[in-house]
């Protein structure tokens, strides 16, 4: 019927040691909580009906960003708009901090954070193209340890990841990039700010004498998929031919083709499809017209 | 004396009180022992509801009583139909067919409220609701207008044979004979969509019967308090003084919040009286999707006959409106659309024909615009294809139709939404026309900046259109003005306050005739026992018929003052003067009385009143115009349209508008921006969405999308003051004015900028997903597929 209830009733516990979370995520009916605006808006729609909710964002390293030669690591816990605004994630990594104050509206990006939109597996996620063509690894913690999977490997589909009900994430480690390298995160939403993505397209480029075009681009898309899509055809073309007008052209139509949208309320698979291509075009344009500047 | 007051840019005093969280608003009742609503809705829209056990809810604990349309007995009643439908138009048809508070036997549409638990708090009557079994037998759902009404469609009333609810049309001078003389006749079909008012606050009532008393009280979130109060009396047996309504502080009204007698008022009242102790209910944003009445939906047949040099000869209109499953506002929204179809222009030959259509969807009552933004649509789009089809300026064809400055009062002869002849009381349009013209730099623009801005490949569009708002209607109101033993004034009216600056605009009128600071004039709005005459804040008439009341009012007291100084100060009442909260003689200051020391006068504790005279420094008085006042206006705007994203951005916007006198020209700009913010949002993002089933399948914020800040650009408002002559201040409205012209303006905009696809805008809303699909479609058709 539609008249849903609120929220239902659940206990709070709010850990600040992961000492004891495994056991509480194993035994009980938990659910983790970070920025909650995910978690709530599910739980008063009768997605998740939890027991428990066990807030990990105050564990230690959780909001903690912090840069070594080996990369960049963002605690689970670390909204978008610490990451938006942190000087060396701009630097480095523009695709990730553009892609993190694309979320919803300023008030929402002080609570959400990044791990929550990882982990929470939306096919519209904002954050997760910038991930995965950042080819990050995500640090999960567990009964017996802490263990590392990459990206790619770690949304099953909407809504899935391969987190264990015993395990939690506590961070996300960005391999240190190329002097140089270029990205961008470009997001089309029905409105200029606020609305869920249509159609968001992330590239990551750098010079790489290892390529024969000596450049590598990353591009990955968001909202056209169950999960972020690589796009590997297009890829390999720009590391193959030098990047130029008809070759971002070409690549762009690469990833139009790789996409699979679905028509919904928001907007049909047609337009979707097509504004891949633009959006895709537009993202290798700004990431090239990047790369020279940085060359010159 | 110079009026103080009344036209300057003085700050809200409302304000301070709102913006600081002090205002009472419905949610911020609580009484001791009261208990709160939750009500189940159905989640089809259209089904037979066979049976409901309600037996587990009942017996969960916190439960107090669960009620369905059975348990209300002889008290279940269909809500009263609030519009008629005109007795002045010939061969009408129309059935009424009006809510219900909980449904009986059949559900109408999708969201329709079954039963009602009521409960120690929100969160057990909530959980109760999934103790509930209803057996509901979904039927085929009536959306689409033009299938509705094809035999064999599902109905939404089976004993009507139909899903027709009226049937009308209206006829200035003979369309069909002005089009055989046409040299041009453009004909279009034209689609306008649902949405929502979508204000702040969402609905909220508490009812309180008080068995002790006698009393029931009842704050509602209502723009209409006296209506409710007396149809609730009326409804339940109760005599009108036993009845109390408060709309205090309401966070938006945008008409759905009219004189409804909704579902939920009629069902907390019945409540609290088997009860006898005070329940809440406040509607939640996704109930509010389901739960508060909604407009627009309407396709129009429209065609214009003109002249080779751009003249209307006339204009065809038959549409069709889509009501809901009931029809208690009457005709009120096509009545609107037929008559601003005729727009601010001389339009000889008219025939307008509406059919209104039952469907399974939630009840069509006014939201901001009221019908006339359909009218004001239909008819612009039109003038723009006649003048690209002529080859003629957007600006110029309008100039050649407005309608004069000296034809006014202007009688349009067909009937409108006051049952009155549609007579425009006053006006001067093309000054309205040229100064949006200029204001957005029409010429330079067209003639220089757009053909640079083109070649750098840009896609920049202008737009320009026009308007006449009828606003102000009858049938009165009421207020009372008092001066106090303080020397405050206080003053109440019957008309209740959703965000529109009352306390201001209605205060500077007291303070001017009284003479005093407007920090001492204290203003109720919209509480039954305040002030009981009245019907309320709708239809653009606050600021036209309650104003004059108040200013009515004001003037009555003026005269005790003055009568009682005169003999107080032993001077004519020529030479008297109001100021600074004192009565003096002209030429001597140091002779005065504050107006405190005269209300005590006036109200002495011994001595007799002279017969022929009452206490006090009071009055109460009325406005009722003789009909509408017609405001007027012209808006610009220049717009970008990523050509490939199909993204807008509105680079200017201008509102030229024509109400009369202005009370306080920064509240008029709010109306104005709000107004026109709405407007955005009925061009390009605010559109309900439904499936075959009548499935409401966005009915959330996250997918309804409403006009943000990044979508509404600064808006530039310009005026023109052609005062009413039909009430003594000269006012018109402005409320709705805002929202009115602009999916018109929008569309010659986006046809403008995108002038190389060779677009036509005939539906709205739109949206970026929609404009590339129109724009797929016009390139097919160009390329012959
Ligand atoms: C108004 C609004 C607008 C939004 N706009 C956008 C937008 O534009 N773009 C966008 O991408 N998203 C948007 N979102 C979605 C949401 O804000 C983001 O996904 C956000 O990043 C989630 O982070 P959080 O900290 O709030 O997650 P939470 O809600 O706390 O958690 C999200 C999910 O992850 C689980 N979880 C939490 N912590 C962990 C952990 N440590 N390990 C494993 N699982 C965990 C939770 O149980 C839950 O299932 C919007 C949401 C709202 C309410």
């Amino acid at each position: 019927m539609l008249a849903r209830p609120g929220l239902p009733q659940f206990e709070y516990v709010r850990a600040t040691t992961s000492v004891g979370v495994h056991d509480l995520l194993s035994t009980a009916n938990a659910r983790l909580l970070m920025g909650g605006t995910d978690l709530f808006t599910q739980m008063r729609d009768g997605v998740w009906r939890p027991r428990v909710v066990v807030d990990v964002k105050h564990i230690p390293g959780m909001q903690d960003i912090t840069m070594d030669p080996g990369g960049l690591t963002v605690g689970a816990a670390v909204t978008m708009n610490q990451l938006a605004r942190h000087p060396a994630v701009q630097r480095l990594y523009p695709a990730l901090a553009q892609a993190a104050s694309s979320v919803g509206s300023f008030q929402l990006r002080n609570r959400a954070t990044l791990g929550g939109n990882l982990c929470n597996a939306s096919p519209c996620a904002d954050t997760a193209p910038a991930v995965a063509a950042l080819e990050a690894i995500l640090v999960l913690s567990g009964p017996a340890g802490q263990r590392e999977t990459p990206f790619y490997d770690f949304v099953l589909g909407p809504g899935r990841t391969v987190v264990g009900t015993d395990e939690f994430l506590i961070g996300i480690r960005f391999p240190a990039q190329p002097a140089g390298s270029a990205g961008c995160y470009l997001k089309l939403g029905r409105s200029r700010m606020g609305d869920l993505s249509v159609v968001g397209v992330a590239v990551v480029a750098f010079r790489d004498l290892a390529a024969r075009s000596g450049y590598r681009f990353r591009l990955a898309l968001g909202s056209v998929a169950p999960v972020a899509l690589r796009v590997p055809a297009a890829e390999s073309l720009l590391a193959a031919e030098p990047p130029h007008e008809t070759n971002l052209a070409a690549a762009a139509d690469l990833a139009m083709h790789a996409a699979v949208p679905i028509s919904d309320v928001r907007a049909t698979a047609i337009y979707q499809t097509l504004m891949v291509r633009t959006l895709t075009l537009r993202a290798l344009e700004s990431a090239w017209a990047q790369l020279q500047g940085a060359g010159r | 004396m110079s009026p103080k007051y009344v036209g300057q840019r003085i700050s809200r005093t409302e304000d301070p009180r709102l913006l600081t969280g002090q205002a009472l608003f419905v949610d911020d009742v609580n009484i001791p022992g009261m208990l709160h609503a939750a009500f189940l809705r159905s989640d089809y829209a259209h089904a037979r509801l066979n049976s409901i056990d309600v037996s587990a809810a009942r017996s969960r604990p916190g439960v107090i009583a669960v009620y369905t349309a059975q348990d209300m007995g002889d008290a279940w009643q269909h809500g009263p139909p609030l519009v008629i439908p005109p007795p002045t138009i010939q061969n009408m048809v129309f059935h009424t067919r009006t809510q219900v508070p909980l449904v009986k036997d059949k559900v109408r549409l999708i969201g329709e409220p079954l039963a009602v638990v009521i409960a120690e708090s929100r969160y057990i009557a909530e959980d109760a609701l999934e103790d509930i079994i209803a057996d509901l037998q979904p039927l085929e759902a009536v959306g689409d207008l033009e299938r509705a009404l094809r035999p064999g469609a599902p109905l939404v009333h089976e004993e009507l044979g139909s899903n027709l609810a009226a049937h009308f049309f209206q006829e200035k001078g003979n369309y069909k004979s002005a089009r055989q003389q046409a040299d041009l006749v453009i004909q279009k079909r034209i689609l306008i969509d649902r949405g929502i008012a979508a204000a702040m606050e969402n609905r909220g009532i508490v009812a309180h019967w008080d068995p002790k008393s006698q009393r029931l009280t009842l704050w509602d979130t209502t723009q209409s308090p006296i209506p409710i109060r007396n149809g609730l009396a009326g409804m339940f047996g109760l005599a009108e003084h036993q009845v109390r309504v408060i709309a205090p502080f309401v966070g938006g009204g945008f008409g759905p919040k009219i004189m409804m007698f909704y579902a939920e008022e009629m069902v907390l009242t019945w409540a609290t009286l088997q009860i006898g102790r005070p329940i809440k209910w406040i509607e939640d944003r996704r109930e509010n999707f389901y739960a508060t009445t909604q407009e627009r939906g309407q396709v129009h047949d429209a065609e214009m006959a003109l002249t080779s040099d751009g003249r209307i000869l006339g204009v065809r209109d038959s549409f069709l409106h889509d009501t809901g499953a009931y029809d208690p506002y009457g005709l009120t929204i096509p009545l609107n659309t037929q008559c601003h179809v005729l727009g601010p222009y001389d339009v000889p030959n008219y025939y307008a024909e509406t059919t209104v259509v039952f469907t399974n969807r939630m009840i069509a009552t006014p939201v901001r615009g009221a019908g006339r933004p359909q009218g004001v649509f239909v008819v612009e789009r039109l003038l723009d294809l006649a003048a690209r089809k002529l080859d003629m300026d957007r600006v110029e064809i309008r100039k050649r139709n407005l309608l004069p400055p000296d034809v006014f009062p202007y009688n349009n002869q067909i009937i409108d939404q006051a049952f009155a002849p549609l007579v425009l009381d006053s006006g001067n349009y093309l000054p309205l026309l040229e100064q949006a013209a200029t204001r957005i730099g029409y010429q330079p623009f067209i003639r220089e900046e757009q053909p640079r801005l083109r070649a750098e490949g840009k896609h920049v569009g202008i737009g320009v259109v026009m308007f006449i708002e009828t606003t102000g209607v009858g049938p009165y109101e009421g207020a009372r003005v008092t001066v106090e033993a303080s020397g405050r004034i206080s003053v109440a009216t019957g008309v209740g306050t959703q965000g529109q600056g009352h306390f201001t605009s209605f205060a500077q009128i007291v303070a001017d005739q009284l003479g005093v600071n407007i920090r001492d004039v204290e203003l109720v709005t919209g509480d039954t026992a305040e002030f009981h005459w009245g019907t309320g804040t709708f239809a653009s008439r606050g600021a036209v018929v309650a104003a004059n009341a108040i200013h009515a009012a004001a003037r009555a007291v003026r005269g005790k003052i003055l009568r009682l100084a005169s003999k107080v100060l032993e001077a004519p009442e020529e030479e008297l003067e109001l100021a600074d909260g004192q009565v003096r003689v002209a030429d001597m200051p140091e002779k005065s009385i504050s107006l405190g020391k005269l209300a005590v006068l006036a109200n002495p504790l011994r001595g007799a009143v002279q017969p022929g005279t009452e206490p006090g420094l009071e009055a109460t008085d009325y406005f009722g115009p003789q009909y509408g006042a017609t405001a007027a206006g012209a808006h610009a705007m220049i717009l970008e349209v990523d050509p490939e994203t199909m993204m807008v951005e509105i680079k200017r916007y201008v509102a030229v508008e024509d109400c009369g006198t202005v009370l306080n020209p920064l509240i008029l700009d709010g109306q104005v921006h709000g107004g026109v913010a709405l407007g955005i949002g009925n061009s390009y993002y605010e559109k309900l969405v439904f499936d075959d089933n009548g499935q409401l399948l966005n009915a959330s914020l996250a997918d309804y999308l409403i006009a943000a800040a990044t979508e509404v650009p600064r808006i530039e408002v310009g005026h023109g003051y052609t005062l009413s002559p039909l009430n003594p201040l000269g006012t018109k409205g402005a409320g709705e004015a805002g929202t009115l012209p602009v999916p018109a303006l929008f569309a010659q905009a986006l046809e403008d900028a995108l002038a190389d696809h060779r677009l036509e805008v005939v539906e709205m809303p739109l949206s970026p997903n929609r404009l590339f699909e129109l724009l797929q479609a016009a390139q097919e058709s160009a390329s012959g597929r």
